[in-house]
């Protein structure tokens, strides 16, 4: 048999991973469970194994143990597990990571986006740049336009979250937030130069779209769900700060 | 409550929604929101339904409730848009209305199709509320019956039965999913003793996952990231023309209208199974049924009606284990479950005590929203056409945020947006290895009436479990269930193979002699 079976479909190669991740899980998840209470009393109630807080997850761990045995044996059977084995080299991981890029993209910009962004800056200018980067990589899918946008937001990141690590949290509506926000707004800036600059003249038309887009969307979802539906933003830095403050000017 | 009783009563919550102008607006509003989302692909009825259960969840319940049901039927039928213009199914219900409506539009009836699909969603969506209020009653006297030891059961049918239908690939793969959403489910401290379980130390945690933004992740992500990597694609979009109800053809298939309802509402009520299968299972019948076949998937007008009746159809069935058992049949009656408890309602067979007229109103409902959906359809679906050629890279972004804001606005946590997008990329990886995710979230759905009511029921026999055999409906439930086990399993299989192998010798046989 060749060392890269291509007669295994790819679709049992990727079970026999799936079902050594599950039986993994699964058994940590019993372990897990065996050491919650079978009898005696918790918190003044008396407990036995039939209401025990530990029967379900056991049942259940018991279930996907069983099921991604059955899994895995079905993928060794089908000569998933040779297959699979031999596409651990560089060559075939670097294909693996290439065919996966679009996947990478999306799940870095979008989880940037929420695990370092909507946390700690300024909402509508998190929205704005996200917005912008992920349309960008996608509406001018072209390698130089994605190193631009992804560059620079791969560079408002590190920074929001270098900050946070180095604990600096300004307290809100000071200068420091203020601060803050203005710097995603610059990085929203810089992105748009740069992906207008990588995108040249034939991709303006799409460029100025992500830029509505992006601009249009941030303002109008703030604006909408702050003061229509009067859901406070997860941070209301500058940008709500400004529209809040015209918002009273028109009113008064 | 007699049949005149029954019949005050929705004139009644008719009237009183006709009299409130909100009624109208969200009506016509969030059945034309449904329609746009059901009309672009890459969006899905249960993501509509999922994202404007957060932003209704400050409305009282009739009002979310209208919206709601508006989007759900206007999502279902709007997938049809693309379906005719661009032989793209906007939503998987409408992928068999393709086959003949994409064809149709080709020679120039694009106005007629869309008046077809608009008059045929309307009725299936009408008989959909029909069989709904007549056989729900009928499932609440039985399931009134039912005890802990019935709904423990019920909830491992749900599970079983939905990962058994709705996997693409390995039937194990629909099982595995439906107990990872249990496993999930058990995160939290359990209702009993409030015993912290896989909380790993994380405060957030004590109160268990939240269900919707879970729903939210598990549906939008994987949609998100397999729409961005498919590309825009070339826009080839079919002129439409004026839109008339074309009431002639539709009662020249009439045969076809009524049995493809039927097909709907009997597919919707089975958990799990949703509008897609309807469309089909409904195609296909029209298409053996027919004594022309060869003119299917050519233009023929009886293949268009059969799968949108049946789609829309499918919402009354779906409703139908949804409001009698708190079991939903199709993953966007699995958001409106989320969305429903997070108003503070327990759909089940307790509801028709605790809100005896909810079924009522929700025919009510239901019959304003498929009257908003034609409405719209018939004088809108120009206008929204004409979104059909933005591109999904400009508006899968816009939808992505709408999932992060809208999973923040349930708690204002963002704690939820970590789970969800966690789960959302969890669910694109299962999706591409093919394991069903609406098995997935049916399983965090019910596992709270699994657990609660498999301590229940061993706390009043002490442990005793022979009333699950003992007790008639629990043994049905379990045979239901060990059935559906024991006909996947490859000896099983291979036991069948041989059986019907020996059939067809000896009547070849017999006939030979």
């Amino acid at each position: 048999m060749s060392r890269n079976d291509q007669s295994v479909p790819g679709l049992r190669k990727a079970d026999f991973w799936t079902g050594l991740v599950l039986v993994a899980i699964s058994v940590f998840m019993l372990v897990e469970t065996l050491g919650y209470p079978l009898e005696g009393s918790y918190a003044g109630v008396r407990n036995a194994w039939y209401v025990s807080p530990a029967l379900l997850p056991l049942i259940v761990s018991a279930f996907l143990i069983v099921l991604s045995c059955s899994l895995l044996a079905t993928a060794v059977r089908a000569g998933a597990a040779r297959a699979a084995l031999a596409d651990v080299t560089p060559r075939a991981l670097r294909g693996h990571a290439g065919a996966a890029r679009d996947i990478w993209i999306v799940a870095f910009i979008l989880g940037g986006y929420i695990y370092c962004l909507v946390p700690r800056v300024d909402f509508t200018a998190a929205t704005a740049l996200t917005l912008f980067t992920l349309a960008a990589a996608y509406h001018l899918p072209t390698a130089r336009v994605r190193k631009a946008g992804l560059g620079v937001f791969a560079c408002a990141i590190a920074a929001v979250a270098f900050a946070a690590l180095a604990g600096w949290r300004p307290q809100p509506r000071s200068t420091a937030a203020d601060l803050r926000d203005l710097g995603v707004w610059v990085a929203f800036l810089i992105a748009a130069g740069s992906v207008a600059w990588a995108a040249g003249a034939p991709g303006l038309g799409r460029w100025r779209r992500c830029l509505v887009v992006a601009l249009g969307t941030s303002l109008v979802l703030s604006i909408v769900f702050k003061w229509g539906l009067l859901v406070p933003l997860p941070v209301e830095g500058v940008t709500i700060n400004t529209l809040d403050a015209a918002r009273r000017l028109l009113v008064r | 409550m007699t049949v005149l009783d029954q019949f005050g009563a929705f004139a009644g919550a008719l009237a009183g929604l006709l009299s409130q102008p909100v009624s109208w607006l969200l009506l016509i509003g969030a059945s034309l929101l449904g329609i746009t989302f059901g009309a672009l692909p890459g969006l899905t009825a249960t993501l509509g339904v999922g994202l404007l259960a957060t932003l209704t969840y400050s409305l009282d319940l009739n009002m979310a409730l209208i919206a709601l049901i508006a989007m759900y039927v206007g999502a279902v039928y709007g997938g049809s848009y693309s379906a005719i213009l661009l032989n793209i199914p906007g939503t998987a219900a409408s992928a068999a209305s393709a086959m003949d409506g994409y064809p149709m539009a080709q020679r120039g009836e694009a106005g007629r199709v869309l008046g077809l699909t608009t008059t045929a969603s309307f009725v299936g969506t009408v008989v959909g509320m029909l069989a709904l209020v007549v056989v729900a009653p009928l499932i609440l006297e039985v399931a009134l019956q039912f005890t802990s030891y019935e709904f423990f059961l019920l909830a491992l049918f749900g599970i079983i039965i939905s990962g058994t239908l709705q996997s693409s690939d390995l039937v194990i793969k629909g099982w595995i999913a439906g107990f990872l959403g249990l496993a999930l489910s058990t995160v939290g401290r359990d209702g009993l003793m409030f015993f912290p379980r896989f909380t790993f130390g994380v405060p957030e945690l004590d109160s268990g996952i939240e269900v919707v933004p879970v729903l939210i992740g598990a549906f939008a992500i994987p949609q998100i990231i397999h729409g961005l990597r498919e590309g825009d694609g070339a826009v080839r979009l079919q002129s439409v023309g004026r839109i008339l109800p074309d009431i002639r053809t539709m009662l020249r298939n009439l045969k076809h209208v009524i049995r493809s309802a039927m097909i709907g509402v009997g597919i919707g009520a089975v958990p799990g199974v949703g509008e897609d299968i309807a469309g089909w299972v409904s195609y296909g019948t029209a298409k053996a049924s027919s004594p022309n076949p060869e003119n299917f998937g050519k233009g023929e007008p009886a293949g268009l009606i059969s799968s949108e009746t049946a789609n829309n159809a499918c919402i009354g069935g779906a409703l139908i284990p949804l409001v009698t058992l708190g079991i939903p049949g199709s993953p966007p009656a699995v958001m409106l479950l989320g969305a429903l408890m997070l108003h503070g309602l327990t759909p089940g067979p307790m509801l028709s005590i605790e809100q005896p007229n909810f079924l009522i109103e929700l025919a009510a409902i239901m019959v304003l929203a498929s009257l908003a959906m034609w409405i719209n359809g018939m004088l809108l679906a120009r206008q929204v056409v004409k979104l059909l050629r933005i591109p999904p890279s400009l508006f899968l972004p816009v939808v992505a945020i709408l999932s992060v804001l809208g999973s923040y606005a349930l708690g204002l946590s963002t704690f939820n947006l970590y789970l969800m997008f966690a789960v959302g990329l969890a669910a694109y990886f299962l999706t591409r290895m093919h394991y069903p995710i609406s098995g997935l979230v049916i399983g965090v759905i019910l596992g709270p009436m699994a657990d609660e009511n498999l301590r229940r029921a061993l706390m009043v026999g002490q442990g005793d479990l022979t009333p699950f055999v003992t007790r008639p409906l629990s043994l049905i439930l379990l045979l239901a269930i060990t059935l559906i086990v024991l006909s996947q399993l490859p000896a099983y299989r291979r036991w069948r193979a041989r059986a019907l192998q020996r059939l067809r010798t000896a009547g070849a046989g017999g006939e030979g002699a």
